[in-house]
This record gives C-alpha cells, sequence and structure tokens, in this order.
C-alpha cells in the first residue's frame, strides 16, 4: 500500500493491517528460522510509545514542525510493519499538525494511539494464526 | 540472486530499526545499522560498504541527504538507494541530483530491496569496469575524475581527467603535444601557457597519490607516462 492522502471515510473502512505485506515478510524467514515478522514487532512496539509521547509532548507545547515530523516517522514505521490503518492516521497528522489546529490535532494523536494498539492486537493474531 | 562474499555488507541509514533488518533479511546481506548522521559520518572514513540505503528524513530534523554527496565523492561505484514515505517527495529531485541512484518508498518492500538493490550494483560495477584505466599502481576512474594511487586519491578537473586518460592509453608511448590539447580542449586553441598550466597541475596531483608514475617531457617530442614498477623487498633481495 503506498501512503497518499486518504478521506477521513477511506480510513475508517480501511483494514487495520496490510496483510499482504506481512506475508512479503514472512517469505524472508525460512521454516525453523526465527521470524522476521516477530522480530519487527517486538521493535515497533518497544519504540512506538515513547514517540507517541513525544508526539503528545510536542503538540502540547505547539511545537507543530515537531510534531508533524515525529508523525511522519510514524507514519513510515507503522508502514513498514503493515499497520496500514495507523499509518494513515499518521500521515492525516503529518499534515495537520502543520496548522494550527489543536483538536484535531489531539483527537488524531488519541486515534493513532488507538491503533496502534489494536494493530499490535492484530499483529500477535497473525503470529498466532 | 548474484553471490556475494560473506565479508560484504550495506549500509542503512534510518531512525526506525526494522529498516536495516528488512533490508538485511531481503538482500542477504549483512547491515550496518546507524540511526543519526553524526553516528554515521564518524565511521564514512573507515568502511567500504556494497551499497548504502539513505532514509531523507531523519530524526532531529536531519536530512539523510546532506550526506549523500560526501558518499558519492568518496564510493564512485556504490549505489545509494534513498528511502522516503512520500511518493510525491520533492526531495528526492534533490536527492537524484545530489547523486543517488534509486530510491524505495515505504513501506519497504524486500522483493523491490531485492530488484532495485542487484539493479544499481550491476550497472555501477559495470561503469566501474568501463570507466577505469590503470598505470602501474595509479587507476583512473575517468567516469568520476578520481586517480587513486597507493597513497592517496585526488580530484582531477574535466582537462587533468582527458590528459591523464590519453597518456594511460598510449601505455608509455610519447605522445605530441598538439594531439594532447586537441584531446583534451577539443577544436579550442589553447596557448602554451594553458597547457604548461593543467600539465603541472596534474603531475601535482600524480605526486600526491604515487611516487611511481610521473608523466615525463620528451624534449621536441611530446609528453609520456613513466611507470615504474615497485620491486618487492625478496627481489631486491635477489
Amino acid at each position: 500500500m503506498i501512503l497518499i492522502d486518504c478521506t477521513t471515510q477511506e480510513i475508517q473502512s480501511m483494514s487495520c493491517l496490510d496483510i499482504e505485506l506481512l506475508r512479503g515478510l514472512e517469505e524472508l524467514s525460512p521454516p525453523g528460522t526465527e521470524s522476521l515478522v516477530v522480530e519487527l514487532v517486538k521493535l515497533f512496539a518497544d519504540s512506538t510509545p515513547s514517540i507517541l509521547e513525544e508526539l503528545r509532548s510536542a503538540l502540547a507545547q505547539g511545537e507543530l514542525t515537531s510534531a508533524s515530523r515525529l508523525a511522519h516517522r510514524l507514519k513510515g514505521s507503522a508502514a513498514n510493519i503493515g499497520a496500514a490503518k495507523m499509518s494513515a492516521l499518521c500521515a492525516q497528522l503529518e499534515k495537520s499538525a502543520q496548522t494550527n489546529q489543536p483538536e484535531v490535532n489531539n483527537a488524531l494523536v488519541e486515534r493513532i494511539s488507538a491503533s496502534f494498539t489494536a494493530s499490535l492486537l492484530e499483529l500477535n493474531s497473525y503470529i498466532c494464526a | 540472486m548474484q553471490q556475494l562474499a560473506g565479508n560484504q555488507y550495506v549500509i542503512t541509514l534510518d531512525d526506525d530499526p526494522m529498516v536495516s533488518r528488512i533490508i538485511e533479511k531481503s538482500i542477504s546481506l549483512r547491515s550496518l545499522a546507524f540511526s543519526t548522521l553524526t553516528e554515521f559520518t564518524s565511521r564514512v572514513p573507515n568502511i567500504e560498504p556494497l551499497a548504502v540505503f539513505v532514509d531523507i528524513h531523519l530524526a532531529n530534523a536531519q536530512s539523510g541527504l546532506d550526506i549523500v554527496p560526501q558518499l558519492r565523492a568518496r564510493w564512485p561505484y556504490c549505489p545509494i538507494i534513498v528511502i522516503t514515505a512520500d511518493p510525491a517527495d520533492d526531495f528526492l529531485v534533490d536527492a537524484f541530483r545530489k547523486g543517488a541512484d534509486d530510491f524505495l518508498l515505504k513501506p519497504i518492500k524486500p522483493r523491490e530491496v531485492q530488484a532495485r538493490f542487484q539493479t544499481r550494483l550491476a550497472h555501477l560495477q559495470d561503469r566501474a569496469a568501463k570507466s577505469a584505466l590503470q598505470a602501474g599502481d595509479v587507476s583512473l576512474d575517468t567516469a568520476h575524475r578520481v586517480v587513486t594511487g597507493p597513497v592517496g586519491r585526488q580530484f582531477l578537473a574535466p582537462v587533468e581527467t582527458l590528459l591523464l586518460a590519453q597518456l594511460i592509453k598510449a601505455k608509455g608511448t610519447v605522445v605530441p603535444k598538439e594531439t594532447l590539447k586537441r584531446e583534451a580542449w577539443g577544436p579550442v586553441r589553447v596557448s602554451d601557457n594553458a597547457f604548461y598550466r593543467k600539465l603541472f597541475e596534474l603531475r601535482r596531483a600524480l605526486e600526491g597519490v604515487s611516487s611511481n608514475v610521473k608523466i615525463q617531457s620528451v624534449y621536441g617530442a611530446g609528453l609520456s607516462l613513466d611507470v615504474q614498477t615497485s620491486v618487492t623487498p625478496m627481489l631486491n633481495a635477489l
């Protein structure tokens, strides 16, 4: 999935995970070796909470450029692990953070945070399936 | 996939640690991961990677593009592939201007990494073979105008590159001054002063890379390249 501008409706109807991408990553781990997807999910789970905190803090202090950059960073890492919906929400925030709309931006951060949790749950289900 | 020696590696500069792992697995080569420009820049003089993957947008408002010209100058035949999450990224144009060979979009797709890496590597290795001239322990990369020898590497001006290329191709035979002028400057008329000034610069550059290759003036005839083959201590003893 290529990250282009998605409307809010499109994001709502979007699947949480990009299964095709995850299958492509699975192919890189031959049977009997440690799964790359498992390793990547751990990296994603470990690194994301601190970036989300930085993002909240940047918005609270009105550091909009910094917030936009952090959203961009999360957009890329979410996309790399197949968390498509979260990535699309981050793309929205990356843009909206460039304009001073505190309510919209704060609401988006919370949706990203919820999407992160949902993505981790679905990724765990994918790994265990 | 092309078989590569076990000690070869690529570099990934990205603040997302997942990227390096995906690249490593995709091309079955070790990837040295760096997350900041400072960390990477300090290691550049001591490494010789097979390819470099550079994220355009790094943490702390750093741009991976800032290091691309330096990498291109240092490793003329090393594929430099930039990474971005934006398909319409204006920075891509800048990346190509600065010397990048190709790009990858996030999410990073293993098959795309393999294809772009292999294609760029083959292309640059082919170019390296075509643009490399050798004289003794000195090699001239005509595409990037770099002359390299046992004691250093020097960048040459376009005219100096053409002069040295002609002298190397002549394989030690004398090349008339007028022939060298024609090859280096084309139809433009050039004074002897200008010619000798360039020759002086070229001689100085050669001295900076090797003591075994020198330009000799043959009075009334032209110039030639004198290549001394180094004598090993063992042969010396005999």
